[in-house]
């Protein structure tokens, strides 16, 4: 308390002598879920639509969607926003789901030590190195190739289904 | 702002990487750490998260047991062992929360910022009703007509992801079979033993509503329906009698345990409030699964009784008779060859069939003349005779008798056995 009182003070002081703070990026994320409902069309083919997840079962699938927003006046270097999202306890992710506009979607098999591309994934099953299934990945990560200027918003998105 | 210690210890997560984070939260507090940095004080997801991404693992449902060493560095240097032993879970548990963060590192400038956490959403695993019933008898259980007490053998699984009484109904009154086995009684295998018994030590008599078996998501109990077989039945006669399994809940909710009734549930119907009280704090919504789907309704069976459908004909005949003199004259001396056609009729298996042939004292069995065909597994056409073991087949001579032991023979076997004897 004492501390921040002091740090007030200083603050406004810098600010009265017309000491200028460096401009930050505020950058706000926010994640939201829906279930994807099945729905059947008259002319016989499935698709989904998006209902809020309030009533979930196993064998669910729900979309997560994370919006980002740079509500600073500094702009985030290009190539250096990075999202990470693990797959959620007693889900696990659909193959080929992620998605996010302008980035580079990578996973991971090892609790996010290390991350690949989906083909470039292994894991040792039965001490046999094969190919990663989907269910195996751990964690998400999206590399937002362009930079983030202030305003400027976009998001990401994985889906998943309940265990 | 202090460090909430609530969320940390929050009960709705209850996996083991849960509690690990729980520790790795409880010795940061322990060690005196305060609020202020991003390190020592994590909002509970984010923890997670760290976590995850720090040690390297996770627990996947269904998963065999495994292992798992966990090191974990921090500004204390701690190393952790913990030994994971997990459930082969074929579904979330009812009640459940699953808690998703997501997290933005950016640089500005060249300079990394603080990573940036979102909000963390929650979704609640709802209770599904689901109950799978198999019929446990490969066949129609064999019986007599007019037996009494004749069982039938079922299997209840609680497919669904709480944990949930049954009311178990039996239904004797099934139309399309040739007879309604009257009675019906339902009982739950309690005393360890496959297969009804009972009496003292026997297995439960089940009384609805009153101890309806109460199981836990993925597992099974064995029930028998005993019921009663109406006398003057034809060979061949079916009969059906069917178990049902409907989740306790379902019958509060829709007043009825009986899919013939307008108000049985379909899947997807959910009961707000009426989950498992167990878990999720008995605010989790029930949702009536697909095993209640009127196409198939999996939350029934049928078993069925068939009214013993084996006849065993026996025929004995004489074949030749040759007298000392080259005739055919029944007289001392003559040799006299005899077979006996054993056949067995109808759809079920003769069980324990044993052929005997006390000959007459006037009759002196021929050494080694006895011949099966085809001859059963384990037996021996010769003379010893032993009337314990395997080979229970060949000449009786205390009792001047000839045995052939043939065992169980399905409908439409036949069997031929031949001897000769002379007259003394």
């Amino acid at each position: 308390m004492t501390a921040a009182i002091r740090t007030l003070k200083i603050a406004t002081l810098l600010a009265c002598v017309g000491w200028i703070a460096p401009a930050l990026a505020d950058v706000k994320l926010t994640t939201s879920v829906q279930k994807m409902e099945r729905v059947a069309s008259p002319d016989g083919t499935v698709g989904t639509r998006l209902v809020p997840a309030e009533n979930v079962i196993p064998g669910d699938d729900v979309r997560y969607t994370i919006t980002f927003v740079n509500e600073g006046k500094a702009a985030a270097d290009a190539g250096s926003v990075v999202i990470t999202n693990p797959v959620p306890e007693n889900t696990h992710y659909i193959a080929d789901s992620a998605f996010g506009s302008g980035t580079s979607i990578q996973f991971s098999v090892d609790g996010g030590k290390t991350f690949h591309p989906a083909n470039e994934l292994s894991v040792v099953r039965d001490g046999v190195k094969v190919p990663a299934q989907p269910a195996d990945y751990t964690t998400i990560r999206w590399v937002f190739a362009p930079a983030l200027a202030p305003a400027a918003q976009s998001y990401v998105s994985f889906n998943a289904r309940l265990e | 702002m202090p460090c909430d210690r609530s969320h940390v210890n929050k009960p709705a997560k209850r996996t083991l990487l849960t509690d690990f984070a729980a520790v790795l939260a409880n010795v940061l507090i322990g060690l005196g750490m305060d609020s202020q940095s991003d390190m020592e004080c994590l909002a509970p997801n984010r923890l997670d998260s760290r976590r995850r991404s720090r040690v390297g693992l996770r627990q996947r449902a269904g998963g065999s047991c495994q292992r798992i060493d966990v090191v974990m560095r921090s500004t204390a240097a701690l190393t952790l062992l913990v030994w994971s032993t997990c459930a082969a879970a074929l579904g979330t548990g009812a009640g459940a929360r699953i808690d998703s963060t997501a997290h933005m590192t950016f640089d500005v400038a060249g300079i990394a910022q603080p990573t940036v956490a979102s909000n963390t959403v929650a979704l609640d695993v709802n209770e599904v009703l689901d109950a799978v019933v198999v019929s446990q008898d490969a066949a129609p259980v064999s019986v007599a007509s007019g037996a009494t007490g004749a069982w039938l053998s079922f299997s209840v699984t609680n497919t669904g992801n709480g944990s949930e009484p049954f009311r178990l109904v039996v239904d004797a009154a099934i139309t399309g079979d040739d007879f309604d086995p009257t009675s019906p009684a339902i009982y739950v295998e309690t005393n360890g033993t496959p297969g009804l018994q009972l009496g003292a030590g026997g297995d439960t008599p089940y009384v609805i509503g009153s101890n309806d078996p109460v199981l836990v998501r993925d597992s099974s109990a064995s029930v028998y329906v005993a019921a009663n077989i109406p006398v003057g039945l034809a060979q061949g006669a079916l009969g059906r009698a069917s178990l049902r399994a409907v989740p306790r809940t379902v019958f509060v909710e829709a007043g009825t345990d009986d899919p013939s009734n307008a108000a049985f549930p379909v899947p997807g119907t959910a009961y707000p409030g009426a989950g498992d009280p167990a878990s999720g704090g008995g605010n989790v919504i029930a949702v009536v699964g697909s095993t209640f789907a009127s196409s198939t309704l999996r939350i029934r069976a049928d078993g069925a009784y068939r009214v013993n459908a084996a006849v065993v004909t026996l025929s004995k005949t004489v074949t030749s008779v040759t007298d000392p003199a080259g005739g055919a004259r029944l007289i001392p001396g003559a040799v006299v060859h005899y077979r006996i056609d054993v056949g067995v009729a109808g759809s079920d298996a003769a069980q324990g069939l044993v052929v005997r042939d006390p000959l007459p004292a006037d009759l002196a069995y021929v050494a080694s003349s006895l011949a099966v065909t085809p001859l059963p597994a384990g037996q021996q056409a010769d003379d010893d005779f032993a009337p314990v073991g395997s080979d229970n087949t060949g000449f009786d001579g205390p009792n001047n008798t000839v045995v052939v032991t043939l065992g169980d023979l399905v409908g439409g076997s036949a069997v031929v056995v031949s001897f000769i004897a002379t007259i003394k």
